[in-house]
This record gives C-alpha cells, sequence and structure tokens, in this order.
C-alpha cells in the first residue's frame, strides 16, 4: 500500500502512533488474504447488516425528471440505518485480530457513532465515542442510542464542538491508549491506511451496484452519484466504477451558499493543507488556520475531504458538485412525496443534484444515486427548522 | 557547525543539561510571549521554542490548546515571524519553533522556512511530521540552515531509529509518556529503553519532553541519563498566571533542579 493518492494522503501524525499505523497495515494486509476473516465479515456484511441492500428503480422520480432511468442504492435499509455499518464492523473485526479490547470513534451527527457503538456490542469489545458538546445537544436521541448499545460518548469541550473537534479528541486519546485501542476512523480521512481500509470496507456499495445494475438493466449505468462529507459512500461507491466509463459525480454541502462562509464545499472551495493526518483539500483560512464548516446536515459539516477524492477531483475523474441547505431540503420532500422513502439529509445533497444529472441524458440511460442513510435522525431538526421559517 | 550544535556541545562539554522553554507566540500577547522567553533565557533556559498557534493542535493537551486559543483571536501569520526576529534581537540562545505543519505550508513551505530562517530560528519542532514525510522539508530547511527536529516516543519501533539518529542534526525530541502534552508524568519510564537504542545508533542529544513541570522532574528526567528536557505547559501556565516573571521563576527552579544533579 502506498499511502499516496497523487499528491494526497500521507502520515501527518504524531509519532507515537506510527507505530500503531504501521500494526493495523500490516494486520488489514494479512486479514484480507485470509479467507476466514474475510468470510467472516461478509457473514455479517449478509446476517447482520442485511446485505445487499438493494437497488430501487425510482419510476415516478424518473418520470418527474424526463430523463435517464433513476436508480436508488439503498444503503438506508443497511442495519443502523446508514451505510456506516460496513466500516465499523469490518474496522471492529480487525480490532479483534489484533488483539486490541477496545474501540474508540468520534462522530458528528452520532451515525458512525452508533455504528461503532453496534459493531463494539456485537464483537464484545469497550468502545467510547467522542462528539463535540454542540452534537451532543443537537442529537441526543443518538447519543442515547450509544448508551443504550452500551458505549461511553465523551462530549468533547474543545474548539469548535463539533466534528472537527471530536475527531482531534479521538486522535488524542488513541495517543494515550494506542496499545490497547483501535481508533475507527468514521470516513475515507486520516492517516495512512485509514482511507485505503475505508474505502474497501465500504466498496462493497460499488460493487453490488455493478452487479445488480446488471441485472437491473443488462449493464452499466450512464452515471453516478453519492454525497461527499469525508466522502466514504461515495468511495465506496466510486472505487469500483472508476476504472469503468460510468460518469461520477459528489456532491458537497454548499449549506448557506458558496459565496459567504456557511458551507462544507471542501472541493469545491478548499484547498490542499494537512488536517488530522492527510494531505488533502481543506477549508482553511489564507494563513493556514482550519475553518468552521457548516451544512444543515451534519454528517457533512466537515472541513476536510479524503484524499482520494482530492485526487479524484484533480485528476478530473470525478466532477464535485454542491447541493445547499435548501436545495437538499427540496430534495428529500421529493423523494419522500415520489418514493415513499426519507432520505437522510446527507443523502439529499445527491438527490439535490440527480435531478440535472437524470435531464441531461436519455431516457434509455441509468442514473445511480446512493440513498446513504435514512432521515429518521433529522426529522426534529428539520420540522424545527420548518415551523420557525 | 550551528548555534544550535554549538550550544549543545558546550552543554556537554560542560557537563550541563540543556533546558529548553516554550511559549505560545501571542499569548497572551506578541510582546508579552516575547518578553516571557526573555525572561526564561535570563532565568537559564538554553533553547528558547516559540509555538506558533493552531487550530488543531492534536498533540497538545488543554492548556497548550487553550493558549492556542487565546493566541489565534489576534496572533497572525506575520506576528509569529515578527515575534522570532524580536526574541532574536533580544537573545543569544538558539530559537526553536514550535508548528504544526499546515501554518508552515499555507504560504508556501520553502518561504516560510525561508522567512523563519532569515528571523533568526535555529530550528523547527513539527510534532505532526513524522520522519517518513519529512525528507523534503529536511532539504529545503537544510539549504537554509534551519534543523528539523526527529522525534522518538515509547512506541517508536526500533527498526527506524537508525533513519532517526541519522536524520538528528541538532537534538532528538524524546516524548516521554504515551500521550499529549502536559498530562502525568510516565512512572512507567518507557521512552529510556528506546533512548537508549537511539544511542547504539548515534551519540546524539536526546532531551525529553511531554509532563515535565517542576525542578523535581527535571532532575529525575536528567539522573535518567537524558542530555536535556522541555518544558511548556508548566510554563505556559506560569505566563496566564504570573506573566514574564512567573516565567523567570520556575525557570529559575528548573535550572536549579537540573545543576545541582552535578
Amino acid at each position: 500500500m502506498s499511502g499516496r493518492f497523487g499528491a494526497y494522503g500521507g502520515q501527518f501524525v504524531p509519532e507515537t502512533l506510527m507505530a500503531a499505523l504501521q500494526e493495523l497495515e500490516t494486520a488489514y494486509r494479512e486479514a484480507m488474504a485470509d479467507r476466514a476473516f474475510v468470510d467472516a465479515y461478509e457473514a455479517l456484511l449478509r446476517e447482520y447488516v442485511g446485505r445487499p441492500t438493494p437497488l430501487t428503480h425510482a419510476r415516478r422520480l424518473t418520470e418527474r425528471w424526463g430523463g435517464a432511468q433513476v436508480y436508488l442504492k439503498r444503503e438506508d435499509l443497511a442495519h443502523t440505518g446508514a451505510h456506516k455499518i460496513n466500516n465499523t464492523l469490518g474496522q471492529a473485526l480487525l480490532c479483534q485480530r489484533m488483539g486490541k479490547r477496545r474501540l474508540i470513534a468520534e462522530t458528528g451527527a452520532g451515525q458512525h457513532g452508533v455504528a461503532a457503538a453496534t459493531a463494539a456490542a456485537l464483537l464484545g469489545l469497550e468502545c467510547e465515542v467522542f462528539m463535540g458538546s454542540v452534537d451532543v445537544k443537537r442529537q441526543a436521541p443518538n447519543v442515547y442510542r450509544m448508551e443504550l448499545l452500551g458505549t461511553r460518548v465523551q462530549a468533547v469541550e474543545s474548539g469548535s464542538r463539533t466534528l472537527k473537534d471530536a475527531t482531534n479528541a479521538a486522535l488524542r486519546e488513541w495517543v494515550h491508549s494506542v496499545r490497547d485501542t483501535h481508533y475507527a476512523i468514521g470516513s475515507v480521512v486520516g492517516p495512512h491506511p485509514f482511507p485505503t481500509i475505508v474505502r474497501d470496507l465500504q466498496s462493497v456499495i460499488g460493487r453490488e451496484v455493478l452487479h445488480q445494475s446488471e441485472a437491473a438493466f443488462g449493464g452499466l449505468p450512464q452515471a453516478a452519484v453519492a454525497c461527499v462529507g469525508g466522502g466514504s459512500n461515495a468511495a465506496g461507491l466510486f472505487a469500483p466504477l472508476v476504472p469503468t466509463g460510468v460518469s461520477l459525480y459528489g456532491v458537497e454541502a454548499a449549506g448557506a451558499g458558496l459565496d459567504g462562509d456557511e458551507h462544507a464545499a471542501t472541493l469545491t472551495r478548499g484547498r490542499p493543507g494537512v488536517l488530522h493526518g492527510a494531505y488533502s483539500y481543506l477549508l482553511q483560512d489564507g494563513e493556514g488556520q482550519v475553518q468552521e464548516a457548516y451544512s444543515i446536515s451534519a454528517g457533512l459539516d466537515y472541513p476536510g475531504v479524503g484524499p482520494e477524492h482530492a485526487y479524484w477531483h484533480d485528476s478530473g475523474r470525478v466532477r464535485y458538485l454542491s447541493a445547499t441547505d435548501e436545495e437538499a431540503l427540496e430534495a428529500l420532500h421529493l423523494l419522500a412525496r415520489s418514493e415513499g422513502i426519507i432520505p437522510a439529509l446527507e443523502s439529499a445533497h445527491a438527490l439535490a443534484r440527480a435531478g440535472e444529472i437524470a435531464r441531461a441524458l436519455p431516457k434509455d440511460a441509468a442514473l445511480v444515486v446512493v440513498v446513504s442513510g435514512r432521515g429518521d435522525k433529522d426529522l426534529e431538526s428539520i420540522r424545527e427548522r420548518e415551523a420557525s421559517a | 557547525m550551528t548555534r544550535l550544535q554549538e550550544a549543545l556541545q558546550g552543554l556537554r562539554q560542560e557537563g550541563r543539561a540543556a533546558l529548553m522553554a516554550y511559549l505560545c507566540a501571542g499569548d497572551p500577547t506578541i510582546e508579552a510571549s516575547v518578553e516571557g522567553l526573555v525572561a526564561a533565557a535570563q532565568a537559564g533556559a538554553d533553547i528558547l521554542e516559540i509555538g506558533w498557534p493552531f487550530s488543531d493542535p492534536v498533540a497538545d493537551g488543554p492548556v497548550i490548546q487553550a493558549a492556542s486559543e487565546r493566541a489565534l483571536r489576534h496572533t497572525r501569520r506575520v506576528d509569529v515571524i515578527s515575534a522570532v526576529a524580536a526574541l532574536r534581537a533580544r537573545v543569544a540562545q538558539p530559537i526553536a519553533v514550535l508548528s504544526y505543519c499546515n501554518p508552515l505550508i499555507s504560504s508556501g513551505r520553502d518561504e516560510t522556512l525561508r522567512e523563519l530562517a532569515q528571523a533568526g530560528a535555529d530550528a523547527l519542532v513539527i510534532p505532526d511530521l513524522p520522519l517518513e514525510e519529512s525528507a523534503p522539508w529536511r532539504e529545503a530547511a537544510a539549504a537554509l540552515g534551519l534543523s528539523i527536529t526527529p522525534f522518538i516516543a515509547p512506541t517508536t519501533d526500533p527498526q527506524r531509529l537508525p533513519q532517526i539518529a541519522q536524520a538528528a542534526d541538532g537534538f532528538v525530541y524524546a516524548v516521554a509518556l504515551l500521550g499529549v502534552t502536559g498530562a502525568a508524568e510516565d512512572k512507567a519510564e518507557s521512552i529510556l529503553p528506546v533512548v537508549a537504542a537511539l544511542r547504539r545508533h548515534k551519540d546524539v542529544p536526546v532531551l525529553a519532553g511531554f509532563g515535565i513541570g517542576d525542578a523535581a522532574a527535571a532532575a529525575r528526567w536528567r539522573s535518567r541519563g537524558l542530555d536535556g528536557v522541555i518544558v511548556g505547559s508548566a510554563l505556559v501556565k506560569a505566563m496566564a498566571q504570573e506573566g514574564a516573571e512567573g516565567v523567570r521563576n520556575l525557570v529559575r527552579q528548573i535550572r536549579a533542579g537540573l545543576d545541582n544533579l552535578g
């Protein structure tokens, strides 16, 4: 494993963590070559997560948009309600394999925290999740879910008290407890080998899309689209499709608009720098201080992005677009009313740009949109926002 | 020989331990932080370490995080570089600049290193730049006469020690505990076998930092055979409570703790 995606990636971490990253890379390489490990992981995906998740033909949405046939990749139907579980089960198995008894994780909205807590409960690991104190208040139901699953939730009071600082706190805790603890990072971010491991574990999304496309319409889709915060569901979709001719689109959060400071459009508006162990695009001021991101969607509210996305961005293999809070909300309503599916606010960003992509394609083409999670977690904040509007 | 190498060699010849004193630039003001480091120099610090405040200091504990946050309210890039120049004008000791990678690369790495060297810096301490990422940095720094300080930690793989020893052109920074700056001292002394193994490859000065905050702790680390100690969080705290005089007093105590050992 090279650990670099073009110029991006690397291992910009304190010396104390270097041994753990090496240990993780070795353990991961050996695990992937070990049939028993891969079988155990795939069995969990089948029998516990409920994979493969369906590829749903969205007929009314297709009709409304009047372009390509729209297919939804239903990660919202995975156990815990999002794609995050694909990653945490794999990393929890790795944790066990390395003989470590404890898992730590960072979380923003709480989806990765819940998925980590779930995997830890299933495999009998101790688990602690770091969450900014602002998010602890905003996402109280997910805090309770984690606690029900036997996880300790640490409210982080430093910096912006959101995902960026939760990640700092998890890294600091890992420096302290690295000998018996595995840090299960939640996206394709962080130092090598995390971006590669998380991409590989999420690639089940793209591989299933390839098989299911063949079965549903006898070939490849013309285009595929996913939302991008750190970028794990998008990387999982893209990785198996990059070698094909499928047009790929990532959608970042434009928040209140790209002209101001209130957005999380890292690839669209940021520039390269080092955060959380990797060289990638960053939202930062002119002097290298990292800025706070903003999005209605807590899962996209992150000032960094996975280094492989930075590489795909620069190489032009993937086009990165953005959608505002308002556009995402509109798309959420549209999917709810036209297909009976309430997507997560994160996924609604992908849907917000999918209409234009579909309309630009002929009716016999196919467009795959990843619904990365279900919207239950967002209902309260949407209701509040719409009541006050 | 560089100013840093001369200072370390001189201390060794005198049989004295090195004391590196850290304060964060701009905490509470640029002038006050320079004043604090001048006081540290006058009270017996051998190397002055000035911190470049950063939004995401992952190797730092709560004390230095808070100092960094306070400083960032008003401290800009130009202020940090001018603080180095102001300090250079007032002290003869070597100056190390502690910064995370991102502020250094934001305006172009080579340009920023050049400005720091011109301002009078002698070394860089970059907590998120491990050896494996450091080659292009070392090349750029060497051309400017700047040293980039390599780290060892209790977890460092012995196989990496030859390259770490090779890279050291000033001193090696030994992270004295598993944790962040300002944490409780490591009673298990788990860094010592790593220091011993490093020295089998090259006889290079090794300074211990993290969790060393008073005369007794400094004396303990000296008696364990380290070439010196680095004190950060405790001085930041002294600065916040009593200003430059607080720094002066604490450095004087630690100096005495190191010297009385003989």
